[in-house]
């Protein structure tokens, strides 16, 4: 079956670091932090008390969502609706839901597939748990009905795709996928199979997340899976790479990208950002040192050799590697994974960077904010700093001149971007800069 | 007790302490996600405020659930809460919330429930404590517009009857026939559009729909423009809902007759079978004792015409004529 090329036609972000592409442009080359302290999590007796939230006010929501709409959206689908909105605008199509979108014609060879990890936590618990509480002392038949009708389309799985679908009039496929922090990436390998296959012309991919505490709980009551020794300095807090890493700082937001065939691209005239050359995703099986929580390494490095094998192309052909590194423990272990994918030496070894390190772990949308960075760097030709890594982490002292401190001016010809989740399950894609 | 044995745990929602903290942004010190303004409805007893008073209420509600935003913002008492109604009310799931916001911004004196008579399912609302205004089951069907669901409060006591206001609203008769005809008038111009932009064969198929679809038009304008020709063709849709009411009472009838009988015998399987056909018959009778309900109130309603009414029968016929008459231009090009 031949394949079909997949370009990248459009960005759109919401991101603790900048709401808008421009704003997390410039937060990406300034390696400003989007990190802050939250009193609220003091107050719950959170043992991590820093994560990553998008600086948006209702107002800004509001001059893009319809407000009767906007009611009708979790926080998770309010993002993932600002950064598909942008998406399309980038890409070159007139948006404007104010001015009514109901009547716009279907996009029939344009789909979706935004993941989400957790999902409406917002709406679960202030709004599903309170009505339910109050359920025992309604009549029969009566006890749920004051949660009203929007609460399914708010906690359903696909609530971050459909929304998007909805607004955009997309007629191909939408649909959403969950897989934990890898989430993000692996809606960018659905979207760029549908269409390889022909089964679309365009899909808008990414991932989204909110920031309501309860998503943030759990981890927090993992101990050392979030960062609880940087409460009193948050922009420290998230150090991928860094001798100080002592866990990943959550965050919440949304990255969608929109996804293009070749042909369709060039027919429209669009402007083309990069190519999206290989992809791919697997598990680790939960076997040989893999479990629930941590990465069999022999699935991570088959992942890498995967996409590098599609392509075709060799590894000392990439620029710039954008890791998965969470700021835990397990970032010498994933470096030690990438040495062995790329088989080079280590002299040789291309730029290392985390995202993170300014964002936070946004879960389901990292994989998603991370690759619009990517995206982003290759178009305009730069490296953004990999902060809070002035001091290298022991362990990976190896390679500690390929990380960046500051940004740097570089055309990227090929850059690798990776994610791997819970449940060992592993992403990862290869860009390719567009020559016109 | 769970499958292997372990104690099952019940969920009791969040602790308690979470429940007023409905966004954790809006917490004190904390800003952790976009503000949401926050929407503290203050309900009022039904019994202090005047008819247009609780109007604006209504429809300052509704407007967070209505997703027809062109036809809400010059909404009015006579404005349908989705622009369109479906089958014999207005859109159910729609329904639910409309309801719901009705029920959260009044209080009422009528809060004790009774039996309407005795050992019935059914239930009325009686004078009682002031408190939460409660809709039971049904009489909210027809309640399409604000000014309906105003009269349906009057209707059932929770606040005086005004007639003057009521001389105002639309009547569910004709927001359901003049609802009828802006959907058919938006159809037509679509078809108007769709024939005019089609090639060759795929436009004669298109022109032929065009055509039936004009003498459909031609055919209701003519109902809409006599008083008396809609009540006859909405006294006929109540007949037949009617005659299949009783036809669904008579087979109740039949099933609880074989029921008795078989009580007193040990037939379990028969038993079972039997009960829950007529399970079913029940619930198939009080949905078309819905259905009943409000056809009736419909053909009993469209004989009469207010000045109001009239004026928006004008108005939608007046649309269906303009359509009628652009739908002659690209119908004889392209045939």
């Amino acid at each position: 079956m031949t394949r079909r090329r997949v370009v990248i036609t459009g960005l759109g972000v919401v991101s603790p670091n900048g709401v808008g592409l421009k704003a997390f442009r410039e937060s990406l080359k300034a390696g400003r932090s989007g990190i802050s302290w939250h009193e609220e999590l003091k107050k719950l007796n959170f043992a991590a008390q820093i994560g990553g939230v998008p600086p948006l006010e209702e107002e800004e929501v509001l001059k893009v969502i319809p407000e009767s709409d906007y009611h009708k959206l979790s926080e998770a689908m309010v993002y993932a609706v600002l950064a598909a909105v942008e998406c399309a605008r980038d890409s070159g199509v007139r948006v404007d839901l104010l001015k009514g979108y109901n009547q716009s014609p279907v996009q029939w060879d344009a789909g979706a597939f935004i993941g989400c990890g957790i999902g409406g936590m917002d709406t679960i618990f202030n709004e599903l748990g309170p009505t339910l509480s109050e359920a025992e002392q309604a009549e029969p038949g009566r006890g749920t009905l004051p949660m009203g009708t929007n609460i399914v389309p708010k906690v359903m799985g696909s609530s971050v795709s459909v929304a998007v679908g909805k607004f955009l009039g997309l007629g191909a496929q939408v649909s959403a996928n969950s897989s934990a922090c890898n989430t993000g990436t692996e809606a960018i390998f659905e979207g760029f199979k549908q269409i390889q296959l022909g089964y679309a012309e365009s899909m808008y991919v990414g991932g989204a997340e909110g920031t309501h505490y309860g998503i943030w709980a759990g981890f927090d009551a993992m101990r050392d899976v979030l960062c609880s020794r940087y409460n009193e300095a948050p922009e420290k807090g998230s150090q991928p790479l860094g001798a100080g890493a002592c866990g990943f700082v959550p965050s919440g937001g949304a990255g969608v990208l929109r996804l293009e065939s070749l042909d369709s691209a060039r027919k429209r005239g669009a402007r083309i950002l990069c190519e999206l050359v290989s992809a791919y995703c697997n598990s680790g099986g939960q076997r040989d040192g893999g479990s629930m929580t941590f990465p069999n390494q022999e699935g991570v490095i088959r992942c890498i050799r995967k996409v590098l094998q599609d392509s075709g192309v060799d590894p000392g052909r990439i620029t710039l590697i954008n890791g998965h590194l969470t700021s835990t423990t397990a970032d010498p272990r994933e470096v030690d994974s990438w040495i062995k994918a790329l088989g080079l030496p280590l002299d040789c070894f291309p730029a290392i960077q985390s995202t993170k390190s300014m964002i936070g772990h946004s879960l389901g949308a990292a994989g998603a904010l991370e690759s619009v960075a990517v995206v982003d760097q290759i178009a305009n030709g730069y490296v953004h700093p990999s902060i809070n890594s002035e001091n290298v982490h022991p362990q990976i002292q190896s390679i500690a001149a390929s990380i960046p401190r500051q940004m740097r001016q570089l055309e990227l010809d090929y850059v690798i971007k990776a994610s791997f989740g819970f449940g060992d399950v592993n992403g990862c894609l290869l860009f390719k800069r567009w020559e016109s | 007790m769970g499958p292997a044995g372990a104690p099952v745990k019940q969920w009791k929602g969040p602790a308690p302490n979470c429940y007023n903290i409905s966004f954790p942004h809006q917490r004190s010190g904390g800003d952790m996600a976009f503000k949401r303004r926050e929407t503290v409805v203050e309900a009022v007893d039904l019994n202090t405020i005047t008819p247009e008073d609780a109007e604006k209420r209504i429809i300052a509600g509704v407007k967070k659930y209505a997703t027809n935003e062109p036809n809400w913002v010059k909404a009015d008492a006579n404005t349908p809460f989705l622009g369109h109604i479906i089958g014999m009310g207005i859109e159910s799931s729609n329904l639910a919330d409309i309801t719901m916001s009705i029920e959260r911004q009044f209080l009422t004196k009528k809060t004790r429930r009774v039996p309407v008579s005795e050992g019935s399912s059914e239930f009325r609302l009686e004078d009682g404590e002031l408190g939460k205004l409660r809709i039971l089951d049904g009489q909210d069907a027809t309640a399409a517009t604000p000014g309906l669901s105003i009269k349906m409060l009057m209707d059932h006591g929770h606040m005086p009857r005004n007639e003057a206001y009521l001389g105002k609203v639309v009547s569910f008769a004709y927001i359901a026939a003049i609802g009828d005809g802006y959907r058919m008038n938006d159809a037509l111009r679509k078809m108007i559009a769709k024939v005019e932009k089609l090639p060759g064969t795929e436009r004669e198929e298109a022109a032929a729909n065009l055509r039936s679809m004009v003498e459909q038009a031609k055919n209701y304008e003519a109902v809409l423009s006599d008083a008396a020709k809609l009540a006859a063709a909405r006294q006929k849709t109540f007949e037949n809902d009617k005659a299949a009411y009783e036809a669904l009472s008579k087979e109740l009838a039949v099933v609880t007759d074989k029921l008795k009988g078989l009580s007193a015998s040990n037939d379990s399987a028969q038993l079972s079978q039997l009960r829950s056909e007529e399970a079913e018959i029940r619930t198939r009778l009080k949905m078309s004792a819905a259905k009943l309900r409000v056809s009736q109130e419909v053909a009993s309603a469209a004989g009469r015409r207010t000045p109001v009414e009239e004026a928006k029968v004008q108005e939608i016929r007046r649309l269906l004529s303009d359509s009628i008459q652009a739908a002659s231009a690209p119908f004889a090009n392209a045939v």
